[in-house]
């Protein structure tokens, strides 16, 4: 990975020393986080992490073509205590674990050319345009909260076996049109869907398309339209029996989403609903729903201080699926939180996070995590653009 | 009734001597962009990052006036929003590479000077004579 985005950075690199002077903007931001989780074995889990550094960089090479490259590096120290709980029910931590990950990724590297407002084509490596977060899904400045809405975290992207959002889209039209009273944008975009290569590493991607809608009212009205169908590709699956299955599985996969975003006066609403059906085309493969919706309100309650709540909401019906129950199906998540803004380049967020799952029955195994029913998080992040 | 006219005339006497004193905003740009007015619709467009090119198809490169008064006076009267929203609405379309960082400076002077010397740039200053060396843009309804 670090062999590839080394070679494209060379390949930029040298592009651009042959083109015209040209001045790039370079920005970015910064994120640095705490949080602790609880756990049902009676142990903790806190840590701190220099979340993500991203640095953009932008340029206009010719008239009406820019480009923009989005290069991101992580970093984080986790601490777990290890310990048991006492005869009184107390838990003694006698030791800690110290982990330490860091790594350089590309996020997107794209190129556009703008023939007019109505029509521009942007080519490249970029998130796909769905729903209300996936473009910003981890552009922490870009959301009140500390995480964006559960269903554009990384246990429901597409990367995952279980994954419900877009990730990159390769080729995209989009453009806008403006009325009286609202602005129109459309995305149209194509992209490779990502194959779950579970054991096989030459499966083959297929072809994903999807389309996004979006009327803005003065920015204080939004209203968004987005769908997506792709084909995931599996190399090895359960069946409603608990059977291994051999072969290549494909699901055509489809996806729809409703968003809103309601400022008036010192409160914002929005919201979020997201629907998505999988397909399998062999027979011994059930057919699966999966729904989720967020809320999220917020009110000014002080100058640049924002307090906020969320209910977020995943629901599917995989009552059988082993490979797919590690949610129960289905989990809730409730947040409080406050959001201050000393300046315009500056966030500091805060927050509680309550997880419970809707099949108390099934098995729940939360991706790195051993909780039972229902757990609880602190989540506190400082954001920085510069 | 004499209480209510002698109210009614000390603040009209106090929003005239506060323009006086403290003048209009002017929108300015550099002598590259081929328009002598704005209307209010287009100048709104330009600072919510929605209208990111001229006519003729070159980027718009817009610079911020830090100073307090002026950027109030300024995004409320043509932008119909607070200062603080304008910049949230700025940093979600940087971060996702639809509007380029705008260039912020404090004093007139200084944004006078950055406008005429910048291509395709628009700005605003406050004062109570027209500044030189840039264009002068009419606002159109």
């Amino acid at each position: 990975m670090r062999k590839k985005i080394g070679l494209l950075l060379l390949f930029l690199t040298v592009g651009f020393m042959q083109l015209p002077a040209k001045k790039i903007d370079v920005y970015g931001y910064s994120d640095f986080m705490f949080s602790y989780w609880e756990t049902a074995k009676g142990t903790e889990k806190y840590g701190f992490s220099q979340n993500r550094t991203n640095v953009l960089l932008a340029s206009e090479v010719f008239k009406k073509w820019d480009f923009f490259v989005n290069v991101e590096f992580t970093g984080q120290l986790r601490m777990q205590a290890v310990g048991s709980v006492d005869e009184t029910g107390i838990f003694r931590s006698d030791d800690w674990i110290v982990t330490t990950e860091s790594k350089v990724e590309l996020e997107e590297a794209w190129t556009r050319f703008t023939l007019s407002d109505k029509l521009v084509i942007k080519a490249g490596s970029f998130y796909a345009s769905f729903g209300r977060f996936n473009v910003d899904q981890d552009i922490s400045p870009n959301y009140i909260t500390v995480r964006p809405p559960m269903i554009y975290d990384d246990a429901f992207r597409s990367k995952n076996p279980v994954g419900i959002i877009p990730d990159k889209a390769n080729l995209e039209v989009q453009g806008s049109f403006t009325g009286s009273t609202f602005t129109a944008q459309y995305h149209l975009y194509l992209g490779n869907s990502m194959p779950n290569r579970l054991y096989d590493e030459n499966l083959e991607p297929g072809l994903s398309w999807g389309t996004r809608l979006l009327f803005n009212f003065d920015e204080n009205l939004k209203i968004g339209f987005s769908s997506y169908f792709d084909k995931v590709v599996h190399d090895k699956h359960y069946n409603e029996d608990f059977l291994w299955l051999d072969g290549v599985i494909k699901e055509r996969r489809s996806l729809f989403s409703l968003d809103v975003d309601y400022t008036f006066g010192r409160f914002n609403l929005n919201g979020e609903y997201i629907w998505n059906r999988n397909e399998s085309e062999r027979e011994d493969v059930d057919e699966f729903t999966r729904t989720f919706f967020y809320i999220n309100g917020s009110a000014e309650i002080a100058s640049k201080l924002r307090l906020y709540a969320e209910f977020d909401q995943y629901r599917d019906n995989f009552h059988n699926d082993r490979l797919r129950t590690f949610l129960g199906n289905g989990i809730n998540k409730v947040i409080l939180g406050l959001n201050f803004k000393p300046n315009w380049v500056t966030a500091i967020k805060a927050e509680v996070q309550h997880y419970f799952f809707n099949d108390s029955t099934m098995p729940v195994d939360f991706p790195g995590q051993d909780y039972t029913n229902s757990y609880t998080a602190f989540m506190a992040s400082l954001s920085i653009v510069f | 009734m004499k209480s209510n006219s002698f109210c009614l005339f000390l603040l009209t006497g106090c929003l005239v001597l506060t323009s006086v004193l403290w003048g209009d905003v002017y929108i300015i740009s550099n002598s590259s962009t081929r328009i002598n007015s704005i209307s209010k619709k287009e100048l709104k467009q330009i600072f919510l990052g929605e209208m990111n090119r001229w006519k003729d198809g070159s980027k718009i490169k817009i610079v911020d006036n830090l100073d307090k008064k002026t950027a109030e006076n300024f995004y409320s009267k043509y932008v119909g929003k607070k200062t603080a929203r304008i910049k949230q609405i700025w940093i979600k379309k940087m971060l996702r590479g639809k509007m380029s960082p705008p260039e912020s400076l404090k004093y007139n002077d200084d944004i006078v000077d950055y406008v005429s010397n910048k291509k395709h740039c628009i700005g605003f200053v406050s004062g109570k004579k027209a500044p030189k060396g840039v264009k002068v843009l009419k606002v159109t309804e």
